[in-house]
This record gives C-alpha cells, sequence and structure tokens, in this order.
C-alpha cells in the first residue's frame, strides 16, 4: 500500500470528514442567529481596535454594567492607573487576583460619575479581570457572559510578564436602583482620559432592547436608555 | 466482672445514651464550589447550595470542585466568640460549627460577584447575630445574594 490514503480508507475520511462538516454546520447554525440577533457584526468584544464594548442589564432592582476593551485603551481613556493590578515593573499582578478585584475596578471608575434621575448613584464595583491578548478571546454578548468575563476563574496565569498592553480587560458594576428602566448617565470629569468609542448592548431581564455605537468624549455626559427613550 | 446496674451506674448511662443521638447524628454537609450553578445556567460562582440549616457538632465540607475558588467566613457574620475560617484557593476545607448562630461565608475572589453562603447552626442563641450579620455592609452583587439568602432562609422557617 502507498500513498496517505488507500481506496480503503478513503470512504471511513469521508464519512468523518462529512461528520465534521456536520458539526460545523450545526455549530454555525447555533451561533449565527445568536450574533444577528444582537445585531453586531462580531462574536464578542473587538480587542482588535480601540472599540470598548459596555453592557447593560436592567433586573431586580439593578442596573449592572460590563465594560470590555483593550486595557490599555481602557486605562488611558479613563484617566485610571489601575492601582493593584501591576507591580513597579508595569507587570501584571495575576496571582494577587485571588484576594478579589474589586478595588482596581473602583480605580477604573474612579473618575466616573453614574446617575439615573438627576440622582448620583454609587457604582459598586464587582470584579474586574485582564484577559492576555493572545489567549482565546472570552464570549462578551451579555450579562452572564460579563460575569464569566470579569471572574477570576476564567483566566489561567500566564507564564511570561505582561503588561496593560499585552491585555484585554473586563469590569463589571452593579448600581441599586429602583428605577432600572431609566436612562443611566455617566459622565467624567472636563480633560480626564480621552474619547472612547463604545458598541452599547442594552438588556432588560436578559432581553436586548438595543444595540448601537456611540462616541463618549470625556467632557460630555453619556446617556443611556432603554430603546423608545431618551 | 458483671454490671450492676445501681443507682449510680443507672445515671450515667441514661446520661450516655441522651447524649449519644446527639454525637451519632453529627453529619457531614457537602457544598460544591462551582463556576456554574448546576440547575441555571445564568448563575455563575455559586455555592451549591448555599444556605445550610445544621446541628452543633456538623461539617460542612466545602469541595472545590471547580477552580479558583474558596471559603472563607464574612467577618462580622459569625457569632462572638466563634471560629473563624480562610480557605486556601483551590482547596476543600471542613468547617465543624459548634456554636448554636449564623454563619456568613464567600468566595474571597468572588464576594463581589454574589458567591456567598450562610449557614445556621441550630440552638440557644441561633438568631442572637442575625441583626449584626444582617447589617455587614455588602458588596457588589452579594448585596442582592444576601438578601435572597435571608428570604429563602425566612421562608424555609430558619429564622424562627
Amino acid at each position: 500500500m502507498s500513498g496517505f490514503l488507500s481506496l480503503r480508507t478513503l470512504p471511513g475520511v469521508a464519512r468523518l470528514l462529512g461528520a465534521l462538516s456536520f458539526i460545523v454546520c450545526l455549530t454555525l447554525l447555533v451561533a449565527l442567529p445568536r450574533a444577528s440577533s444582537l445585531g453586531v457584526d462580531t462574536l464578542g468584544a473587538d480587542m482588535l481596535s480601540n472599540d470598548v464594548t459596555l453592557i447593560l442589564e436592567r433586573r431586580g432592582g439593578a442596573i449592572e454594567l460590563f465594560v470590555g476593551g483593550r486595557a490599555d485603551v481602557l486605562s488611558t481613556s479613563l484617566d485610571a492607573e489601575l492601582v493593584g493590578a501591576v507591580n513597579d515593573e508595569g507587570h501584571v499582578q495575576f496571582a494577587d487576583f485571588f484576594s478579589g478585584t474589586w478595588t482596581i475596578a473602583e480605580d477604573l471608575f474612579g473618575n466616573v460619575t453614574a446617575s439615573v434621575e438627576n440622582e448620583t448613584l454609587p457604582a459598586h464595583a464587582m470584579s474586574l479581570m485582564l484577559h492576555p491578548l493572545d489567549a482565546p478571546s472570552v464570549p462578551f454578548y451579555d450579562s452572564v457572559d460579563g460575569v464569566l468575563a470579569v471572574s477570576i476563574c476564567s483566566v489561567e496565569d500566564p507564564a511570561a510578564d505582561l503588561t496593560l498592553d499585552d491585555n484585554a480587560l473586563y469590569a463589571g458594576f452593579i448600581l441599586y436602583t429602583d428605577d432600572n428602566e431609566a436612562p443611566l448617565t455617566l459622565s467624567r470629569p472636563m480633560h480626564a482620559g480621552a474619547p472612547l468609542m463604545l458598541n452599547v448592548r442594552d438588556y432588560t431581564d436578559g432581553a436586548l432592547t438595543t444595540s448601537y455605537s456611540i462616541m463618549w468624549n470625556p467632557s460630555e455626559p453619556l446617556t443611556l436608555a432603554v430603546a423608545g427613550q431618551v | 466482672m458483671p454490671f450492676i446496674m445501681n443507682r449510680r451506674n443507672f445515671i450515667v448511662a441514661t446520661s450516655a445514651l441522651a447524649f449519644a443521638p446527639k454525637a451519632l447524628a453529627a453529619e457531614t454537609h457537602k457544598v460544591d464550589m462551582l463556576n456554574v450553578a448546576p440547575d441555571n445556567p445564568r448563575a455563575r460562582n455559586v455555592f451549591a447550595p448555599r444556605l445550610f440549616l445544621v446541628q452543633p457538632g456538623d461539617t460542612v465540607s466545602f469541595l472545590s470542585t471547580d477552580r479558583s475558588h474558596n471559603s472563607a467566613s464574612i467577618d462580622g457574620m459569625i457569632p462572638e466568640g466563634a471560629e473563624a475560617w480562610d480557605g486556601a484557593i483551590n482547596a476543600d476545607i471542613d468547617v465543624t460549627f459548634e456554636m448554636p448562630g449564623i454563619y456568613g461565608y464567600e468566595c474571597t475572589p468572588h464576594l463581589a460577584l454574589g458567591m456567598v453562603g450562610v449557614v445556621i447552626v441550630e440552638g440557644d442563641g441561633k438568631l442572637d447575630n442575625l441583626e449584626a450579620a444582617q447589617a455587614v455592609r455588602q458588596r457588589g452583587r452579594a448585596r442582592q445574594a444576601f438578601a435572597e439568602i435571608w428570604e429563602e432562609a425566612e421562608a424555609a422557617g430558619y429564622l424562627s
């Protein structure tokens, strides 16, 4: 017998390829409607660009916010040093994240003020996580993905020293309010940070109500309203 | 030497019988530390179950079923004089509860994501530290999670 494939083995290989094709097609059939229903072109946050994804979940007396983007873009744009995330050499301290990362998340939103109906609400930090950019990207569609993305259990400790430039950043916040359907306004102090292009996905009780892209300038308040409300 | 049931021996024997069921009844309860709740894929980072009513002397085994979790008591959420615990990440830990009362606990890296739980130990003074435990300021989603747990405990009759 010569050659890589014999006539006897070919039918078996063909069957295997057929089965694999079926699995791939099935996977696409499952994945595509989800992506199209969200009205987005990418399956998760786009870490190759400077865009930032912002997910809102309005549920149970609260509005949850999940933000995902390149760590260097977010720290620069929000004028946050991310104290506790890196050491003096600028290397990310993944091992320290086991003691909780909400204080780092608080630092990320330290220059951000949130309000609903003109009432300032504290943005309680839930968690923050850095994912190496060369690792497989995590799904980031909704709040369930958001919780996973900000969880310590979703990241392997990289062998090499990494900086913020090498990582994607995901952070979660919760704002308690009885009026979780009201427009949420985020603002930053004048001249702090840089403009951010946000891809916003707004959910109510797990159902997507609207998705859009918007530029957030440091000096301008950003109002995030559910569909039909401005 | 034959055993003679005199008055003294009778007292000793009956006392032993009175305490025996308690000692024999000491149980070990298992809590899985999970990335995803078994009955709800939307619920991430959970203790399963997250609420227990136990008897004094019972042990709760916190099992590191998924990685990156631990179990640690929360300051201000255990009875005065009770021993605090702080399990290592990725490690099982057995905690034996001797003193009646309310014991709130957390997964340290996932506290603010709502990965918390409560053990209620039956006995005199069971509710003595309830008010103090409920008054502890909670971070992030832990506030919602504890509110749900107190409701569950109330509905189950554990707080009466």
